[in-house]
């Protein structure tokens, strides 16, 4: 949903009061329910957003305030496989754990009757997405305020046993009082049971924890992952991985390659180790949180020049808008259709964070809020995690080629006609061998690389070089190698080595276009977000 | 023919005949031992050829499957 409102209390409705009753099916009606439409002592007052599993509806209660009423799809309530009472169950059940600020507070619940529906408190805001699309990417204040005050409402989530699972712009309202979590219609509970079925996984592209697609349960790294995503997107103003087509952006999410082009050198850092695709090696919450504050009060130098046009951002904010978003079985980024996962990654399917000692506290890499390479990684390997595939390249056999060419030039001497056939022959075998390699690995150049298939291909090895990237480079890891220096604000590594020594370059993606320090978007230097702490001008 | 495996192989469009070639070999003979054979049996068939030829045929060509050598 584009824009939703939930916000101040209201009194319980009075079941059974009189007025015009909908029909059970009257939901399906593309326009939604018509204003003045009671169900179960609600009246409608306007349609606000709808999702994958129901519409949301401004409503008024029996005693006259207003609310949020979530009602379910028909055609969901209809099909039994979708289990659509039974998660506006667990959402009732999530929301009723919790008492947050940055949680909508859940009034009243219907499960038993025709309708099934959800009624919460409602309050005037605007989304995440729409604010970013409409005025550009935070500056580095406004983006440590969101992280922090969304950081502190997925801590009481989590806190209260529940997982939201759909992290994502459109899922934040932005409100005079801070941020609020909206949509816990995938939510779970950490100990309960799985209802989507196996092998597939529900969430929205881009936003999905890629280890869920690696069969990995719902945890909390889940929602700290679409925390950081969500970040990555309102610090660029561009979804992270891209809008479509749906094959590139999760191979994006699998290989860690975020855009995040344009962001100053701690900014990037930090959210390029939160985004990891491997939950053992990212940067935890609190360590991204500090990196932020760092960079909004010492500064962020830039990792690059360049600049991206308003008419850049705008555009990609609105092809995000346009509907990839939606929350899904994840699919393509139009319908809805199941997709097999794969099997889970080894050591990463609990789905929680390693040990924050595991990240190092001091040194460079703190600073730059870099993290070092998991515990118990082998020998530095955890410089080779740059999960985008890197095509082989064959070895030039000259010798090999050379004696097979004297061979042939001496087998023409006595033989010409048939040496000549030999040759078409041999030339014509090697343009195929040469035309079907090359596809192969431009098709999986464009999809990524299947996830430890091809250990020996991906990144650079932590003994020949230092491989920090100032940014999701072409043949590096985004991390560096162990004994590795940080990277400078001026690119490369230290002690100098690393560009040189990594293998060839993948074909630019041709996704990034120009590039912009943080925060030379805006032109005001007032924060624009909301914070519980200090009261904001006016409201939107 | 030296002329013809040179334009082949460093002639317009080659790229994909050397990328093919060298990923051909690279499969075809994975160590520097298997390598070493195929090119010492590609050597023995051209000598074999050749020594055929002068031998048998008193060093004359064989121009099959043309009639003879070619009009220039």
């Amino acid at each position: 949903m584009d824009t939703e409102s939930i916000g101040t209390p209201g009194a319980p409705a009075e079941p059974g009061s009189s007025g015009p009753r909908r029909s059970p099916t009257s939901g399906a009606e593309p326009g939604g329910l018509p204003p003045g439409t009671e169900i179960d002592g609600y009246t409608i007052v306007s349609r606000l957003g709808s999702g994958a599993m129901g519409t949301v509806y401004r409503a008024t209660d029996g005693g006259g305030q207003e609310v949020a009423l979530k009602l379910l799809h028909s055609h969901v309530d209809a099909d039994t496989s979708a289990l659509g009472r039974e998660r506006l169950r667990r959402e009732a059940v999530a929301l009723q754990k919790l008492d947050h600020p940055a949680v909508a507070a859940i009034l009243d619940v219907e499960l038993e009757g025709a309708d099934a529906f959800i009624v919460t408190q409602i309050a005037e805001g605007i989304s995440l997405e729409d604010e970013i699309a409409e005025r550009g990417p935070l500056d580095a204040d406004d983006l440590l305020a969101l992280a922090e005050q969304l950081a502190e409402a997925l801590e009481a989530v989590h806190a209260a046993g529940v997982v939201h699972r759909d992290m994502k712009p459109s899922n934040v309202l932005v409100t005079d009082d801070g941020p609020v979590l909206i949509d816990f219609g995938i939510a779970h509970g950490l100990e309960d049971a799985r209802m989507t079925s196996t092998g597939l996984v529900m969430g929205t592209p881009g936003y999905l924890d890629p280890q869920l697609l690696s069969g990995a349960e719902p945890g909390t790294a889940t929602d700290w992952w679409g925390w950081a995503a969500m970040l990555a997107y309102a610090a660029t103003g561009r979804p992270p991985f891209g809008v479509r087509p749906l094959d590139a952006v999760l191979a994006r999410a699998r290989s860690g390659d975020a855009d995040l082009a344009g962001l100053g050198a701690r900014t990037h850092g930090a959210l390029a180790a939160a985004l990891n695709p491997e939950p053992r090696r990212r940067l935890g919450p609190a360590q991204v949180v500090r990196a932020l504050r760092t960079a909004a009060t010492e500064g962020d130098p830039a990792v690059e020049d360049g600049g991206i046009s308003r008419g850049q951002v705008a555009a990609a904010a609105g092809a995000f808008a346009a509907g990839a978003a939606v929350t899904q079985v994840v699919a393509s980024d139009g319908g809805t259709r199941p997709m097999v996962v794969g099997p889970p990654s080894d050591g990463a399917g609990d789905g929680t964070y390693a040990d924050p000692a595991a990240y190092s506290e001091g040194g460079d890499r703190a600073a730059y809020g870099q993290p070092e390479a998991a515990a118990g990684d082998p020998a530095g390997e955890g410089a080779s995690q740059w999960q985008g595939y890197e095509r082989p390249r064959p070895a030039r056999r000259p010798w090999a080629v050379l004696g097979i060419g004297v061979a042939l030039v001496a087998f023409a001497g006595s033989a010409p006609g048939v040496a000549f056939a030999l040759l078409a022959v041999l030339v014509i075998l090697a343009r195929w061998v040469g035309l079907m390699t090359n596809s192969l690995h431009a098709r999986r150049e464009a999809r990524g690389s299947r996830r430890g298939t091809e250990p020996g291909s991906v990144g650079c090895r932590p003994s020949s070089s230092c491989v920090r990237c100032s940014a999701p480079r072409p043949g590096c890891s985004s991390v560096p190698a162990r004994g590795c220096c940080s990277w400078s604000a001026a690119g490369g590594c230290s002690p100098p080595g690393g560009w040189s020594s990594c293998p060839i370059p993948r074909r630019p993606r041709g996704r990034s276009g120009e590039r912009t320090p943080t925060g030379s978007s805006r032109s005001c230097s007032a924060s624009r977000w909301p914070s519980r702490r200090r009261s904001r001008g006016s409201a939107r | 023919m030296a002329v013809a495996a040179a334009f082949a192989w460093f002639g317009p469009m080659s790229w994909t005949t050397r990328y093919g070639a060298r990923t051909a070999i690279s499969k075809v003979t994975p160590g520097w031992v298997s390598r070493a054979i195929v090119i010492a049996l590609t050597f023995s068939v051209a000598v074999a050829a050749v020594t055929r030829a002068v031998l048998d045929a008193g060093g004359a060509i064989d121009w099959w499957p043309f009639t003879g050598p070619p009009p220039f």
